[in-house]
C-alpha cells in the first residue's frame, strides 16, 4: 500500500500514514506480546465479574504477587540476578502461578467474603479492595523497597523467525504461546470440567445453582483461584520480558487488563483473549502513528469509547463464551 | 589520556568503528569506583546520630552548634546518585569538627526526600527553615525538589547551594539565596552535542522521562543537536515505565544512530535492555542523571556496552592532585566504599560553609548566622575546591552560577558494565 513512488499521475486516495502499512507488522507483533500480558491479567478482572458481579480491582497486587514469586524463586535458583538457562524461567513460572492464586484466594477470603457474608452494597466491595490493594503494595513496598529489582536474564533474546523486516524473538513467541496454552486449558476447563459447570451455572444464576446442589462459596474460591493462577503466571511472563519488577509493578498492566476486559466484553473468557490481544495492538499501532508518548492515553479513550459506544463489549458479556 | 579517550569514543561510535584495539588501551585507562554495594541503610544511621547529638546539645556543648541541612533522594530509587554527595559532606564536616578551631560544633542534618518528590520537599524544607539551628542548606540534589523549595529558602534567607540540581531555570528565577555548584543542563546538553558532530551521527532519538531535569535535558539536547549535524528523528516524553516495546518498535522504525535519555538510571538502563533485546544498536547517550553504578548491571553489562554518560561531576578516584588523593583514602576509609557520583561535590559544598562560619566565626559564635553564611558565599571567590574553583555568575538571567562550568565524559567500555572516565569534554570533543 505504501508503494506510491510509480505512477505519479493516477489519481489516488491519500497515502496510508506508515504506522498503518509499512510498520504495521512490527507494530502487530510489539501488540500481541504486550496483549498477551493483557489478556491473561483481564481474565481474572472476567472470572470474577461473571461470577460475582463485581470488579476485584485488587487484581493488579495478584499479577505483582506472581512477579515478585518469581523473582524469588529465580533469586533463590540462580544466586541472585545472574543470568540463568532458560530451564530456570519454566521452573519460576510454577511458583508465580501458585503465588498469584494464593493472593487472589486470600482476597476472597479475606476482603470479600466477610462484605458476602453480610450482604453489603457494591460500593463497599470496591472500598474493600481498593484497601486490599494499598495494604498488599504497602507490605511488599516495606519488604522489597521501593528500588526495581532485576529479573535474571533466562531467556535470552534470539531471532527465530522474520516477516519482512521484522524480526520475531523466540521471547515474544514464548510469551504468545504460554498465554495461549494457558487460556485453552482454562477455557476448557470451564466448558468441560465438572466444577467449570459449576462456575458457569453460577454465572447465570447463583440462587438456582445453589438449590441445584452447587456449593457457591467452593465455586467463588475457585473462580479467584483460576483468574489468580493466570494472573501469577503473566506476573513472571512479564518480568521475564521487560526484566524488572517492583511493589507498583500491577498498578498499569492491571488498569490496561481492566480495559481490555471491559473491550473484550467483561465476563466473558474469550472475549479477555480478544480484549487484551486488541487492546495491545491498538496501543501499539496507535503509538506508532501519534507517537509512544500517547501511549496510555490511546488506552483510556478506548476505555471511554467502549463505555459509550458497546458497553457490553466486543463479544458480549457472560462468562462461557459470550452466550448468558 | 586525552588522546585515549579520543580512540574509544572513535570505537563506540555510530556504526564508523574501525578499530577494535581502540577498546582494548582503553580498558587500561583508570578504573571508576569500585563496584561496591552502596550502604542504603547509611542516611538512616547519619541522621539517628544527628537526633542523639541534637538533643544532647544544650545539655553539655561546650561550644554552641550549628547544623547544615541535606535534602535529597537518600532511600529511594535514585539514592545512589544522592548518598555519595551526602557522604562526602558529612566527611568534610566531620573534618572541621576535629580540627576543633571553629567558634562552633558542625551538625549534619540530612533529610531525606525519598524518590526526590517535590510535593514532599516543601514540607522538608520548612522543617530546616524552623530549626533555628540550621544556617546553611546543601541540595536538594534533583531539579524538581530543588524548585519546590527556592521560595521558602529564599523567604527564610536560608543559603543552599546544590551539588547535582541541573535543571537550566534553577538560576532564572531570582532566587539570590540558591546556587548552583556545577554546570547545568545546558552545558551537558551542548558537551552531548559535540560528542554527536564527533561522532558523526547523523539521526538521534531524544527521550526523556517527563521530570523536571529529564525534560529539560531533552528538550536543550534535541535543539543542540541538528547543529551538530544529527537530524532529530524521534522525541518523545515517556513517564517512567516498565514496559518500552511501543517506543522500541518506534525506534526500530526510526532507524536513529543515536538515542539520547534525559533522565534517570531505572528508566535508562531498563530502556536500554529493552532496546538492545529487540536489537536496535544505536549508541545511547544520557546525562549525569544516568550515571550510576547500577546503570550497567541494570541494563544487563553486555547490552550496555558502548553507553555515554555526560556528566558535571568530577572523580575523584581518578585526580593526581593531592587533595583528592586524600578524600578518596579518608572516604573509603570512613565508608568503606569508594567515593562515587557526587561525593566530591558534596564535600566542597560542606567545605564552603565551613570556611564561611569560620569566617563569621571571627565575631564570635553568635555571628555565624543565616545571613552572614548567606553574604560570605555571595561574595565567594576563586575557592578551591576538589571539584572545581568556585565563584558566582552575577548574570540575573542566570543567577549564581558556577563559573567553572567542566564538564566529564563517561563511557561503559568493554562488558562489565562499568562507566570510565574518558576525560573532560574539551578533551573528548573539543
Amino acid at each position: 500500500m505504501g508503494a506510491a513512488s510509480g505512477r505519479p499521475h493516477t489519481l489516488r486516495s491519500p497515502p496510508m500514514p506508515d504506522c498503518l502499512s509499512s510498520e504495521l507488522p512490527l507494530r502487530l507483533v510489539g501488540g500481541l506480546t504486550t496483549g498477551s500480558i493483557y489478556a491473561l491479567i483481564a481474565l481474572g478482572y472476567t472470572l470474577v465479574y461473571g461470577v460475582l458481579q463485581l470488579i476485584n480491582f485488587a487484581h493488579s497486587e495478584v499479577f505483582m504477587g506472581g512477579s515478585l514469586a518469581g523473582l524469588l524463586t529465580l533469586n533463590a535458583l540462580t544466586h541472585h540476578g545472574q543470568s540463568a538457562g532458560a530451564i530456570y524461567f519454566y521452573l519460576a513460572i510454577i511458583p508465580g502461578m501458585l503465588a498469584g492464586g494464593l493472593v487472589a484466594v486470600a482476597l476472597e477470603r479475606f476482603a470479600y467474603r466477610p462484605l458476602r457474608r453480610r450482604g453489603a452494597s457494591r460500593l463497599t466491595y470496591l472500598i474493600s479492595a481498593i484497601g486490599a490493594s494499598l495494604l498488599l503494595q504497602n507490605i511488599v513496598l516495606l519488604w522489597r523497597g521501593n528500588v526495581p529489582e532485576n529479573y535474571p536474564t533466562t531467556i535470552t533474546a534470539v531471532p527465530v523467525f522474520s516477516i519482512g523486516t521484522v524480526q520475531v524473538f523466540n521471547r515474544d513467541l514464548i510469551l504468545f504461546v504460554a498465554m495461549l496454552l494457558m487460556m485453552f486449558g482454562l477455557d476448557r476447563f470451564v466448558r468441560w470440567s465438572r466444577t467449570g459447570k459449576g462456575i458457569r451455572a453460577v454465572a447465570q444464576d447463583p440462587e438456582t445453582a445453589g438449590m441445584m446442589g452447587v456449593n457457591i462459596d467452593r465455586v467463588i474460591v475457585i473462580t479467584f483461584l483460576l483468574g489468580g493462577l493466570l494472573a501469577g503466571g503473566g506476573g513472571v511472563l512479564y518480568g521475564m520480558y521487560f526484566g524488572r519488577t517492583r511493589f507498583d509493578i500491577g498498578f498499569i498492566p492491571g488498569i490496561k487488563a481492566f480495559t481490555a476486559a471491559v473491550l473484550g466484553g467483561i465476563g466473558n473468557i474469550r472475549g479477555a483473549l480478544v480484549g487484551g490481544l486488541s487492546l495491545g495492538v491498538i496501543e501499539n499501532v496507535g503509538s506508532g502513528c501519534l507517537g509512544s508518548q500517547w501511549k496510555d492515553v490511546i488506552t483510556f479513550v478506548v476505555l471511554v469509547l467502549v463505555l459509550m459506544v458497546r458497553p457490553t463489549g466486543l463479544l458480549g458479556e457472560g462468562v462461557g463464551g459470550g452466550t448468558k | 589520556m586525552a588522546v585515549l579517550a579520543a580512540l574509544s569514543l572513535v570505537a563506540a561510535g555510530c556504526g564508523k568503528s574501525k578499530t577494535e584495539t581502540a577498546s582494548a588501551t582503553c580498558v587500561s585507562a583508570p578504573k571508576l569506583s569500585a563496584l561496591g554495594s552502596t550502604t542504603r541503610s547509611l542516611p538512616g544511621g547519619i541522621s539517628m546520630a544527628g537526633q542523639i547529638t541534637a538533643s544532647r546539645t544544650f545539655a553539655s556543648a561546650a561550644k554552641p552548634v550549628v547544623k547544615i541541612g541535606f535534602i535529597g533522594d537518600l532511600t529511594g530509587s535514585n539514592s545512589n546518585l544522592v548518598t555519595p554527595g551526602a557522604n562526602g559532606a558529612k566527611l568534610a564536616i566531620a573534618e572541621a569538627n576535629a580540627k576543633g578551631d571553629l567558634p562552633v560544633t558542625i551538625e549534619f542534618a540530612p533529610k531525606d526526600n525519598k524518590e526526590a518528590n517535590p510535593t514532599t520537599a516543601p514540607g522538608i524544607a520548612q522543617g530546616l527553615i524552623n530549626d533555628r539551628g540550621v544556617i546553611a542548606v546543601i541540595g536538594p540534589a534533583f531539579s524538581g525538589e530543588t524548585s519546590a523549595v527556592q521560595p521558602l529558602f529564599k523567604a527564610a534567607g536560608i543559603t543552599h547551594i546544590t551539588q547535582s540540581a541541573t535543571r537550566d531555570d534553577l538560576t532564572s528565577g531570582g532566587f539570590t539565596t540558591f546556587f548552583r555548584g556545577l554546570a547545568s543542563n545546558f552545558d551537558e546538553a551542548s558537551a552531548a552535542a559535540k560528542i554527536v558532530k564527533k561522532l558523526g551521527c547523523t539521526k538521534a532519538a531524544v527521550i526523556d522521562d517527563k521530570s523536571a531535569y529529564g525534560q529539560d535535558l531533552g528538550s536543550t539536547a534535541a535543539t543542540k543537536f541538528p547543529f551538530a549535524g544529527a537530524k532529530i528523528v524521534d522525541r518523545e516524553s515517556i513517564a517512567p515505565a516498565t514496559d518500552y516495546t511501543s517506543l522500541v518498535d518506534t525506534l526500530i522504525t526510526k532507524k536513529p544512530d543515536i538515542v539520547f535519555y534525559g533522565g534517570y538510571e531505572p528508566q535508562a538502563s531498563i530502556l536500554l535492555k529493552q532496546m538492545r533485546e529487540k536489537g536496535v544498536k544505536a549508541l545511547f547517550m544520557g546525562g549525569d542523571g544516568m550515571k550510576d553504578i547500577k546503570f550497567g548491571p541494570d541494563a544487563g553489562v553486555t547490552n550496555s556496552e558502548g553507553a555515554i554518560a555526560v556528566a558535571p561531576a568530577r572523580d575523584p578516584n581518578v585526580a593526581n592532585d593531592e587533595a583528592s588523593k586524600t578524600f578518596v583514602k579518608d572516604y573509603t576509609a570512613k565508608y568503606k566504599v569508594a567515593p562515587d557520583i557526587y561525593a566530591p561535590e558534596g564535600f566542597d559544598i560542606a567545605n564552603i560553609y565551613i570556611a564561611g562560619i569560620a569566617e563569621c566565626g571571627k565575631g564570635g559564635a553568635s555571628a555565624v548566622t543565616r545571613a552572614c553564611v548567606l553574604k560570605f558565599v555571595t561574595d565567594l571567590k576563586d575557592f578551591k575546591g576538589l571539584t572545581k574553583t568556585f565563584g558566582w555568575t552575577t548574570d540575573p538571567k542566570a543567577l549564581h552560577e558556577v563559573t567553572d562550568k567542566f564538564m566529564n565524559v563517561y563511557q561503559i567500555v568493554g562488558k562489565n558494565g562499568v562507566f570510565v572516565l574518558l576525560g573532560e569534554i574539551t578533551q573528548v570533543a573539543p
